[in-house]
């Protein structure tokens, strides 16, 4: 590439990314912003401030914040590593035998994927309300597990299938059961594909408003999303934007890092020596 | 050590082509068979057979005087070597050999010393622990044979071990099976 086109590249690179991460970038100097400079118009605070940070984390603001922090992580957490395991076992399936009624599953896996959630939020207010998994960390989860499974089902399966059928076949000639050859052949090489799924699921789980709003009253069961929607400023007069740009910042972050670490993670061509061609 | 038997063995897919068509043949004990033919007659199909990967429609399949039919193929106590090498690609060449021992529940000192051994006849040592990803193709090919090698099951078979390789590494690697097969005295197909 002429020195030139390489120019062009960078120019066109550095213009994208200062389009995509712009509102980022002033979501956290908005936060830093005290009350009486968020209207005042310019990119940068007159007065960088850490109260917006203080007032969610241990302020007025912070009994509403920190729970639902710890409600999200746990109740995400909970539901990603179950709709693995389940995905798991029913990608491995999909991916390797045929019968009658995988085609049925993995469509209703899509339904289910793409139905309205927001049609479902009243009738699951009633039925949660009545049977007491209103408020509670199970009553999230069970609903969280309608957004995860699908996707991650159809985006395992997808994984299996790049695993040559050769490795478990050499395994059962190696003398090992199938559970043997599942447990130390197929699921290191599918490792990547799990982390990835994880992380799907994990974001899908996370990004929830619908039944963190609805499915919820206090905040033992509610998750950031959620918390954020009912955020008031330091008191009634004053506008929540600093606030919720500062809890923004402290959500974003972290799930940030936790991509780039498992990116690291996604070893890509492991099977590349195991089968000529 | 152990003979095979094949007696009237078919093998039809569902829409009826017959793969395998009455196919009888005995191999003694100890023997090395070659099969050759066009490619789409059967051969592997019937290895596959032999070692339990694929259903018989009909006949019997004896091997050391029991009839395995319906045995699956860690029952069988035979080693096979794929076409395709199929070597675990996230454990190393010690690993990869070591694997049906470590099915086997084999001791550490045992598994180590019988590696060992296996890699002295294939002349692996120094690439014990390298990962399949890093190796030539004749490297892989005797990784495979080492992983075959290392049970001392009944009887060993190849799936057109030579196709993956050059011309001249296909002479070499034809004496070597060979040869070691002669050492062996082990049944081979």
């Amino acid at each position: 590439m002429s020195t030139r086109e390489k120019t062009g590249w960078w120019i066109a690179g550095v213009a994208i990314l200062l389009y995509c991460l712009f509102p980022i970038a002033w979501i956290i100097s908005l936060s830093f912003k005290g009350p009486a400079d968020i209207a005042n118009h310019q990119f940068l605070p007159t007065s960088v401030t850490g109260e917006n940070y203080s007032t969610i984390l241990t302020g007025t603001a912070s009994d509403l914040f920190l729970p639902a922090l710890r409600n999200s992580f746990g109740i995400c957490l909970i539901a990603t590593f179950i709709s693995c395991v389940l995905a798991m076992f029913a990608a491995y399936a999909i991916a390797r035998l045929d019968f009658p009624g995988k085609k049925l599953i993995l469509s209703t896996a899509l339904v289910v994927a793409i139905f309205p959630v927001i049609s479902i939020v009243t009738p699951l207010f009633n039925l949660w309300r009545q049977i007491g998994l209103y408020d509670t960390w199970l009553g999230l989860i069970i609903p969280y597990l309608s957004l995860t499974l699908p996707i991650s089902i159809w985006t395992m399966s997808a994984f299996f299938r790049e695993i040559p059928w050769e490795m478990e076949q050499a395994a059962q000639v190696d003398g090992a059961t199938t559970w043997q050859a599942f447990r130390k052949v197929i699921v290191p090489l599918a490792a990547p594909g799990v982390f990835t799924t994880a992380i799907i699921a994990f974001f899908i789980a996370w990004n929830d408003f619908a039944y963190g709003i609805s499915l919820t009253s206090t905040s033992a069961a509610r998750p950031v999303p959620a918390a954020l929607g009912l955020f008031s400023g330091a008191s009634q007069f004053v506008d929540p934007t600093g606030s919720i740009a500062a809890a923004a910042v402290i959500v974003t972050i972290p799930v940030v890092a936790l991509v780039l670490i498992f990116q690291r993670r996604i070893v890509a061509g492991l099977t590349n020596g195991a089968v000529k061609g | 050590m152990a003979s095979i038997e094949m007696k009237n063995i078919v093998k039809q897919y569902g829409d009826g082509y017959p793969a395998v068509n009455d196919v009888s043949l005995d191999i003694d004990d100890g023997e090395l068979m070659i099969l050759v033919g066009p490619s789409g007659c059967g051969k592997s199909t019937l290895l596959r057979m032999i070692v339990g990967l694929e259903d018989i429609t009909s006949g019997d399949m004896v091997i050391a005087g029991k009839r395995v039919n319906d045995l699956a193929p860690r029952d069988r106590n035979l080693s096979m070597v794929f076409q395709n090498y199929a070597l675990y690609p996230h454990m190393t060449v010690y690993e990869n050999i070591a694997f049906p021992l470590r099915l086997s529940k084999t001791p550490d000192e045992e598994v180590k010393r019988r590696v060992q051994d296996a890699a002295d006849v294939l002349e692996l040592n120094e690439h014990l622990q390298r990962k399949p990803a890093n190796l030539s193709g004749g490297q892989r090919q005797r990784v495979a044979m080492g992983r075959a090698i290392v049970r001392q099951a009944e009887a060993f078979l190849f799936d057109e071990p030579l196709s993956n390789l050059d011309a001249k590494l296909r002479g070499q690697m034809r004496t070597e099976i060979s040869r070691l097969q002669r050492r062996l005295a082990c049944t081979s197909v």
